[in-house]
């Protein structure tokens, strides 16, 4: 245990203190002597990025909610405090006991970005765990990850002991009871696999040591085979169907510091059916499920009084196609307006409908709107299946301006298949005639000066799962030439640009897509000091352009080449529910330019429904706009 | 208009937050006590709020002081007794008046701060003589950073007493009461600098805020009364 003295010592050397003290609001801190079984809740990112994390939120109240565990906070320290962590021999110790991370029975990950993942060995490291999971003995925790980038876990292989893929709240549950009666049969004796060959038939785990992978000459997968009878040849992820009757925390642990997402968020659906074919979470979280209104006030009402929150958020991948949110908004503006509690819609679908939506919650500050059209022309964007118009962006650009906003917020991708220098040239006239139409309409109050664009430019990076899983991604010099050339158009003053690092996509396209292979470079890259590489100020492309070479793996080879559409991928063991054949003709469609609807009302066949015993969810509001 | 004003600890288990911090925390606890406190105009509405002399991170004190403005009366001991059972461990609402809408704001009459300074000594360190010659220096000069300008500032004139509360060979406590407010300002471990402390070994304690008036101190509350 890691004593408040030692700390308090060190505390003073290190930026925002707060980090590490833990004592907030709402946290449980339960007896750790008589608790049986540990959990460490680990986010691969500092306190300041991950305590607003969702996920974590409800499995911390869900496991503490269990008489026969404990589950702690644990983040990534900031690199002044791990240089005074290391100086002074202190392991990374969780939030609530202060406990390290070693001390735990599972470290539970989540994996939401592949650029966290030297973080997570550096935090593995200073919890004193052995990196490789087959180094690992009975006196050291099993490492457990969860989370979107599960859903291709095998750059991690060697790490963790096993995944959980697909949503989390019942699995976690099981996986805890399987935990505890290993734990009870078998004593702290019990061989490590004897758990996680329980683990394994759990529907949902992946452990991925009892995998075998083969490779072919040309370094292609030529089969991935489990090793042991009992273990299934493909891992199915979890689906929760019914999301009123699953767990919802009435707590929220509530930061002193200033934090990201620091306020009150209400899953208002899980899942997305726009079907948008670059989109990996649209993929991966369907069916789309929303809870009823009923559920989201009571679930409103008990937060509020727990957490004082100034802010309740509507959280979802999209939020303006939940059927009853213009009653939803209404209930909550009239049960919280006046308590200085304000409504908050983290993304509006490109429409006057939503600026509907954000125009009716008065109370919130008129800063910006952001939509995203994503790619440039209408030809582009059909191949993307994103199912919107110029005339969506117009208009729903003229509204906002008519109801006041004079900053508006652009997002856009480069490097999307079948891209050409026109559909990046489309994205710049979008932005001045959204700019020009801003103007025209704000000069109506002489306040034409105001009216600004923001334009954030992404490097589309091809994930599994999706349509474009087989897509090559573009090459670095032509992101480069792209970035260059919108820079160059975007000299008014009126607009601003932003766009991502073009190596930072590189590196997140090698990962997303790697094999067990890519462990290796991973492992070298923070062996020669890779951490924080989300961080502008901490990524260097040389560590792991030495780390590739190193471990003789071509960076190229996972992100450059376009796939076979009959070869073995890396993940092709991990079922989403969505069939690669849907995908496929996915990705024919895209080639022609031919666009899929919203499945929630035309079925697109994507296989998942029957394959999982499942079905998209409206809660019935009759309020639904369909567009 | 009703106005409330609080004496408030701020203690060791959270002494690392920064004065923003502190002031969003009790927003929130106010918020979660459903007490009826009156919100500014606009569209982010703040509640209306003001604090008496913002702590450093990582001090503590005994004697925080905050204005509150109330939509309606409220008892005041049932008052404190909600917030203090929503309050986060580490702050603990202890007094409570009600203040005239005139009265003076406490930014503008707070101009004493007092402190406890704990920390390890310097090997053989004599810490009277050092008292005694910082006390005797006439200009005793710190330089502060203020939007990219450094400024040189004489500080002795706002250092009114220091005494040693108790000290051993290795430890020692002091007493320290120096200006602050808008009309001068000592940050207590620039007192510290002359004194022979071991580094990062500082520990300072806010015992209270006062109010200076022809030689004597009395508190933010009692002047409220009046
Ligand atoms: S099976 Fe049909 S309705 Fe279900 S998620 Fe797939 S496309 Fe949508």
């Amino acid at each position: 245990m890691v004593h408040w003295e030692q700390l308090e010592r060190i505390l003073p050397l290190v930026a925002k203190p707060g980090r590490y003290t833990g004592n907030e609001l709402n946290i449980i801190r339960k007896d750790w002597a008589k608790t049986p079984m540990k959990f460490a809740l680990a986010f691969p990112d500092i306190y300041d990025v991950g305590s607003g994390h969702l996920g974590f939120k409800i499995l911390y109240s869900l496991l503490n909610g269990r008489g026969d565990t404990l589950a702690e906070r644990v983040y990534a320290p900031w690199v002044d405090m791990e240089e005074q962590l290391r100086k002074h021999g202190i392991p990374l110790f969780s939030l609530e006991s202060r406990r390290g991370l070693g001390e735990f029975d599972l470290v539970g990950f989540t994996l939401q970005y592949e650029l966290s993942y030297t973080n997570i060995l550096n935090m593995l490291d200073l919890g004193g765990i052995p990196l490789l999971a087959q180094d690992r003995d009975n006196h050291h925790p099993f490492v457990v990850g969860g989370g979107p980038c599960v859903f291709n876990p095998e750059p991690l292989a060697e790490f963790f002991d096993l995944f959980v893929i697909g949503d989390g709240e019942e699995v976690v549950m099981e996986l805890m009871d399987c935990y505890s009666s290993w734990q009870t049969d078998t004593g702290v004796q019990g061989q490590r696999e004897q758990f996680l060959l329980k683990a394994a038939e759990i529907p949902g785990v992946y452990v991925p040591a009892f995998y075998k992978v083969t490779y072919l000459n040309s370094g292609i997968i030529e089969q991935i085979e489990p090793v042991q009878d009992t273990v299934p040849a493909k891992v199915t992820k979890r689906v929760v169907q019914d999301l009123d009757s699953t767990f919802y925390p009435k707590e929220f642990v509530v930061p002193y510091i200033e934090t990201v997402h620091d306020r009150i968020m209400l899953e208002v659906m899980r899942g997305c059916t726009r079907g948008c074919r670059f989109c990996q979470a649209g993929m991966i979280y369907r069916p789309s499920r929303e809870r009823n209104r009923s559920t989201l006030l009571e679930q409103a009402r008990l937060l509020t009084a727990s957490t004082g929150y100034e802010e309740i958020s509507l959280a979802s991948l999209s939020t303006s196609d939940y059927s009853d949110i213009r009653n939803l908004i209404q209930n909550l503006m009239a049960g919280y307006g006046d308590c200085g509690i304000a409504i908050s819609l983290p993304s509006l679908r490109v429409d006057t409908f939503s600026v509907g939506l954000a125009d009716e919650i008065q109370n919130q500050r008129r800063t910006s709107l952001t939509f995203a059209p994503e790619a440039g022309s209408q030809r582009l964007r059909d191949v993307i299946n994103k199912n919107v118009t110029e005339a969506d962006l117009f208009s729903a650009a003229e509204a906002a301006f008519k109801a006041g906003w004079d900053t508006i917020k652009l997002y856009f991708m480069i490097g999307l298949p079948s891209e050409t220098m026109d559909d990046v040239a489309g994205i710049s006239e979008l932005v001045q005639q959204v700019l020009r139409l801003g103007r025209q309409i704000r000069a109506k109050d002489g306040k034409a000066g105001r009216v600004r664009v923001n334009v954030s430019v992404g490097s589309f990076v091809p994930k599994s799962h999706t349509p474009f899983q087989w897509a090559a991604q573009m090459s670095g010099d032509e992101l480069k030439k792209r970035q260059q050339f919108l820079r160059n158009q975007f000299r008014d003053r009126s607009i601003s640009f932003s766009w991502t690092d073009v190596e930072q996509s590189l590196l997140e396209a090698t990962i997303a897509r790697g094999d067990r292979r890519i462990g290796k470079a991973i492992l070298h890259a923070w062996q020669n000091g890779a951490k924080f590489d989300p961080w502008a100020e901490h990524f260097n492309w040389q560590l792991w352009k030495d780390a590739f070479s190193a471990t003789g793996i071509k960076p190229a080879f996972y992100s450059l080449r376009e796939r076979d559409l009959g070869e073995t991928l890396p993940w092709d063991h991990i079922q989403s529910g969505v069939s690669k054949g849907f995908l496929r003709h996915e990705w024919e469609l895209a080639h022609k330019g031919i666009t899929t609807p919203d499945c929630r009302f035309e079925c697109s066949d994507c296989g998942l429904c029957p394959e999982l015993s499942v079905a998209n969810v409206l809660s019935g509001g009759k309020d639904h706009d369909k567009d | 208009m009703i106005k409330i004003r609080i004496k408030f600890t701020k203690e060791a288990p959270i002494r690392f937050i920064s004065h923003l911090d502190l002031a969003r925390t009790i927003e929130r606890a106010l918020r979660r006590a459903q007490i009826p406190v009156n919100y500014s105009e606009g569209f982010t509405p703040r509640m209306k709020m003001a604090f008496g002399s913002a702590l450093a991170v990582g001090v503590t004190s005994s004697g925080e002081y905050l204005d509150l403005e109330l939509d309606r009366h409220v008892e005041l001991d049932g008052f404190l007794e909600a917030l203090n059972r929503v309050l986060p461990v580490g702050i603990t609402f202890t007094e409570g008046v009600y203040i005239d809408q005139d009265t003076p704001t406490l930014m503008s009459i707070i101009n004493r701060a007092q402190y406890i300074l704990t920390g390890d000594l310097e090997h053989n360190a004599d810490l009277g003589q050092a008292v005694q010659s910082l006390l005797d220096e006439k200009i005793l000069s710190v330089e502060r950073v203020r939007k990219k300008r450094t400024r040189t500032l004489n500080i002795r004139p706002w250092i009114f007493e220091i005494d040693i509360l108790s000290k051993s060979a290795k430890t020692a406590r002091l007493q320290l009461l120096v200006q602050t407010g808008s009309h001068g300002n000592v940050r207590p471990e620039e007192v510290a600098e002359y004194l022979p402390f071991l580094e990062n070994s500082l520990q300072v304690h806010r015992q209270g805020l006062f109010i200076a008036r022809n030689s004597s101190l009395s508190s933010p509350l009692e002047v409220a009364h009046c």
